[in-house]
C-alpha cells in the first residue's frame, strides 16, 4: 500500500523550472479523485484522494497551504485502513515549499515526518517519527537542497504551471523531489494531446508518461501515464500506473474553485 | 468423475460466497463462473444417470447466493468515506503547529 500511495504521487508529480510563477493554482480549490486498483483483472475502487488549497496567514506573510489526503472507503477500513495527511506550506507566487508535513496511517504502519526548507542555507531539515513494533524512533537529518528540490505536494501543484505550449511531443524533463528523507529523480515525457471523458466533462488533455530514475516503484515503459486538462487550471484528470503488484488508476470525481 | 466435479463445484461456490462478503467482493465472479461451469457438467452427468441429488440443489443455491450478493454490491452500493473525524482534528492541530514553525522560516528570494 505504501508503494501504491507513492505511485499515486508520482502520477501527479512533475516539476518545473525553479521559482516559476504560479498561474494555474487558485486558493480555496478542491479536487477529489477516486483511486482504483486492479484485483485479478477487475478494477476496484479503494480510496478517495483529495487535494485542497487554502490561504494561511503568519505574522509576516500569507502562504498557500496545499493539502493531500488519502482515505480508504469504509468497506476497506476493516481490511486495510488508510488515513494519510500531507501538507505543504508554499509561497503562493512561486509554489516553492517552506514547510512540508506528512502524517500517515496505513494498516498497522504509522509515520510522521516534517521537512523545513531553509532557502538561505540551501538545506532541508527533516524530522522523522517512526512507530514500530519494537518502539518509537525519532531522528533529525539535514539534507542538502540542490536548489530545485521540492516536496511531493508542491511538486503535484507545480506540474500545473508547466507551459505545455513550449514542450514538443517526445520532449523529456527530469527533476528532483524529496521522499522518505531521500532525493529522487523523476522524468516526464510529453506525449501530446488527447481527449478524455471524465466526471467533470469531456476534457482535452496533455498526456505524459512518467519514469523514476533512482527508484523501482514504477514499472514498465510508457505504462505510467498522466493526463492534465489543457486549460488554464491544468488539473490532473486521469492517471494510470503500473507497479510491481499490479496496475491502477486515478479518476477525477469533482473539481471546485478552479481558475477560469 | 462425478465426485471430482462435485468437489470442484462446491469448493468454487464456497470461495465465491466468501469473496462476495469481503471488501474485494468483485473477484467473487471468478470462482462463481468456475462453479457454474462445473455445476452444468454435474447436471449433465446427473441427466445421463437419471439421478436427482440434493447436493446439486445446494450447489445451485450457493452459486445464486454468491452471484446475487456480488452483483448487488457491484451495482447498488456506493463507495463512501467515513470515520474522518480523527484526520480532521489532526489537520487542525497540525496547521496550528505549522503556523508557529512558519514564523521562523523565510520565503525564498
Amino acid at each position: 500500500m505504501k508503494s501504491f500511495l507513492l505511485v499515486i504521487f508520482f502520477c501527479f508529480s512533475v516539476s518545473i523550472v525553479n521559482y516559476a510563477q504560479n498561474n494555474a493554482v487558485n486558493t480555496d480549490e478542491k479536487l477529489v479523485y477516486i483511486a482504483s486498483y486492479t484485483l485479478s483483472g477487475l478494477l476496484t475502487e479503494i480510496a478517495q484522494i483529495s487535494l485542497e488549497t487554502s490561504p494561511v496567514k503568519t505574522s509576516t506573510a500569507t502562504l498557500l497551504k496545499l493539502k493531500f489526503t488519502a482515505t480508504t472507503f469504509s468497506k476497506f477500513d476493516n481490511f486495510f485502513k488508510v488515513r494519510d495527511l500531507y501538507e505543504s506550506y508554499v509561497n503562493p507566487k512561486t509554489l516553492t515549499p517552506l514547510l512540508y508535513k506528512r502524517d500517515i496511517v496505513e494498516g498497522g504502519f504509522k509515520r510522521i515526518e516534517q521537512y523545513k526548507f531553509n532557502h538561505k542555507t540551501k538545506t532541508i531539515d527533516c524530522f522523522v517519527h517512526k512507530f514500530q513494533k519494537n518502539g518509537e524512533f525519532k531522528e533529525n537529518i539535514s539534507v542538502p537542497n540542490s536548489g530545485n528540490t521540492k516536496d511531493l505536494i508542491a511538486t503535484i501543484y507545480n506540474v500545473r504551471n508547466l507551459d505545455f505550449t513550449k514542450l514538443k511531443v517526445g520532449q523529456t524533463k527530469s527533476f528532483h523531489f524529496i521522499f522518505d528523507t531521500a532525493e529522487k529523480i523523476i522524468t516526464i515525457k510529453y506525449l501530446g494531446k488527447e481527449t478524455i471523458n471524465s466526471n467533470v466533462g469531456k476534457k482535452e488533455c496533455y498526456k505524459m508518461s512518467l519514469t523514476l530514475k533512482n527508484d523501482n516503484a514504477l514499472k514498465g515503459t510508457n505504462d505510467n501515464l498522466l493526463w492534465l486538462s489543457a486549460d488554464v487550471a491544468k488539473i490532473p484528470v486521469l492517471a494510470k500506473f503500473k507497479i510491481a503488484i499490479g496496475t491502477g488508476e486515478l479518476k477525477i470525481k469533482s473539481a471546485t474553485g478552479l481558475l477560469n | 468423475m462425478k465426485k471430482l466435479v462435485t468437489i470442484i463445484a462446491f469448493i468454487s461456490a464456497i470461495i465465491a460466497l466468501i469473496f462476495s462478503l469481503l471488501p474485494i467482493y468483485i473477484i467473487a465472479y471468478y470462482p462463481a463462473i468456475v462453479a457454474v461451469l462445473f455445476c452444468v457438467i454435474l447436471w449433465k452427468i446427473n441427466q445421463k444417470s437419471n439421478t436427482k441429488s440434493t447436493t446439486f440443489k445446494v450447489l445451485v443455491f450457493l452459486i445464486i447466493a454468491s452471484l446475487s450478493i456480488t452483483s448487488y454490491r457491484v451495482f447498488f452500493t456506493t463507495s463512501e468515506v467515513s470515520d474522518t473525524k480523527n484526520i480532521q482534528q489532526k489537520e487542525q492541530k497540525s496547521e496550528e503547529e505549522a503556523i508557529e514553525e512558519l514564523e521562523v522560516l523565510e520565503l525564498e528570494e
